[in-house]
């Protein structure tokens, strides 16, 4: 946002209705929502990023707090819609992980597409190997662009429970790779 | 020490918390052992990066827009007699709507961390911090009832549900005052959690009584009962999550408060 729209005048105004207000806060949130909801298995990530995003307007006038707890909580919101969803499912979501939610990236020539399909398959394995709340800390910090604070208050975690599980979904993915160079 | 303990200690060293961050920022980490990871980190940015569509950012923020205008009149119509009055009969217990949010929050952290307790069995004391985490981002976080009865919730997300009622009752002790007598709403916790933390109970059990307590803890924060009602929803509640339902037992053959939770009027079915 720039300085002449802060957030606290968005904030005011989207509390009053105003539609270019929740318009320049959906253009800012849609997309890391629905990203992080893809990336963690929902259904219909789209659908439930709208609905996390009508759940925020219905809760707006109770909220109080910067720019950064706002974006913490919508992904709080987000997260609980996550859970509800994968219930709804049947916890489809649980075989429904980060690996098969990943697309093939659009576009490019036949070499540039038989490369990144390489490095979309390793991603894949990688991912496979981590647990769920490593994934989550990582699509939370990579996807959603996170904060470590933010990630914790939505996972309900301390800060240095955050730290730690990306740490070792980290030296996850890096051992992996050490065991490929060294099966190569 | 396992061949992996020695890996991680070894990459500790190498792989700083600094590296880490850039890493997961999208910067250039300095070391190669977390470069080389980089590649990974960035496909998995470009494939989970969304662009909504103008209609759907048209269409959303008009329906947010319009649901903003209803809440906003609807909280400007509301707030002021309804929290006077609840204020008065309720001297301890903020009535605001951002309690109310709170309360929202605290049941969504109940859910929210039920999972991560349920598949790793969270560290003590997380989900309090998640709490605070929730009341700060309302506003609220200056103490009191309504903040105890959110901290009693994250016990009962630990599967604590005695300590959470002893935690309930000790904050209904300390909310008490001139304005108000609980004191039998406070021993009435004590003795649920005294019985509770002697009980032996299996998974269902065990989750139906935290699904009790949770229910409780709203009730109590929710409820406009006072003073002697107030003791008697609060000691007819607390005898059910222990199996003990008989409406007439409390001594004085009254039944449930009207507002006490319907499915908390036919006891657990011990």
């Amino acid at each position: 946002m720039s300085p002449d729209d802060s957030f606290e005048s968005v904030l005011q105004a989207a509390k009053e209705g105003a539609e270019w207000a929740w318009a320049r806060l959906y253009r800012d949130l849609a997309g890391p929502v629905t990203g992080y909801l893809a990336s963690r298995g929902a259904p219909e990530p789209e659908d439930l990023a709208g609905e996390t995003f009508l759940q925020v307007a219905r809760n707006l006038q109770t909220f109080q707090g910067s720019e950064g707890s706002f974006r913490s909580w919508v992904f709080v919101i987000a997260h609980r819609r996550l859970i509800d969803a994968r219930r709804a499912a049947g916890r489809r979501a649980e075989v429904t992980s980060l690996e098969d939610a990943l697309v093939d990236p659009a576009g490019g020539d036949a070499e540039s597409e038989a490369v990144d399909q390489l490095v979309t398959e390793e991603i894949r394995k990688a991912f496979g190997l981590l647990t769920e709340e490593q994934r989550d800390v990582l699509s939370l910090r990579v996807i959603a662009n996170l904060t470590v604070e933010e990630t914790a208050n939505v996972m309900g975690k301390r800060t240095g429970a955050v730290k730690a599980l990306q740490r070792r979904g980290l030296l996850a993915l890096r051992r992996m790779l050490d065991l490929e160079g060294v099966s190569k | 020490m396992s061949r992996f303990d020695d890996y991680e200690s070894e990459m500790k060293t190498r792989f700083s918390d600094h590296d880490i961050e850039l890493l997961l920022t999208g910067g250039n980490p300095d070391s190669r052992e977390a470069a080389d990871l980089a590649p990974l980190l960035e496909m998995l940015r470009v494939n989970g990066s969304y662009d909504p569509s103008q209609a759907d950012t048209q269409r959303y923020a008009a329906e947010a827009a319009k649901i903003a205008r209803l809440e906003s009149t609807r909280s400007a119509g509301a707030a002021e007699p309804s929290s006077a009055r609840a204020h008065r009969r309720r001297g301890w217990l903020a009535s605001s709507p951002r309690f109310g949010t709170a309360l929202a929050a605290v049941l969504l952290l109940v859910g929210m961390t039920g999972v991560a307790f349920a598949s790793n069995g969270a560290a003590p004391g997380d989900s309090l911090y998640g709490i605070d985490r929730a009341l700060e981002n309302v506003g609220l976080g200056a103490g009191g009832l309504g903040e105890r009865l959110l901290e009693a919730g994250a016990l009962v997300n630990h599967g604590r549900s005695a300590e959470a009622l002893a935690h309930a009752a000790e904050a209904l002790d300390a909310s008490g005052g001139e304005d108000e007598d609980v004191t039998a709403a406070a021993a009435a916790l004590h003795s649920a959690a005294s019985r509770l933390a002697a009980m032996d109970l299996d998974e269902e059990n065990g989750m139906e009584v935290r699904s009790r307590v949770a229910e409780m803890l709203t009730w109590i924060a929710g409820t406009d009962l006072t003073a002697q009602d107030f003791d008697q929803g609060v000691s007819q509640l607390a005898r059910e999550i222990t199996g003990q339902s008989n409406p007439a037992s409390d001594g004085n053959g009254n039944g449930p408060p009207a507002d006490v939770p319907a499915s908390n009027q036919g006891g657990r079915g011990s």
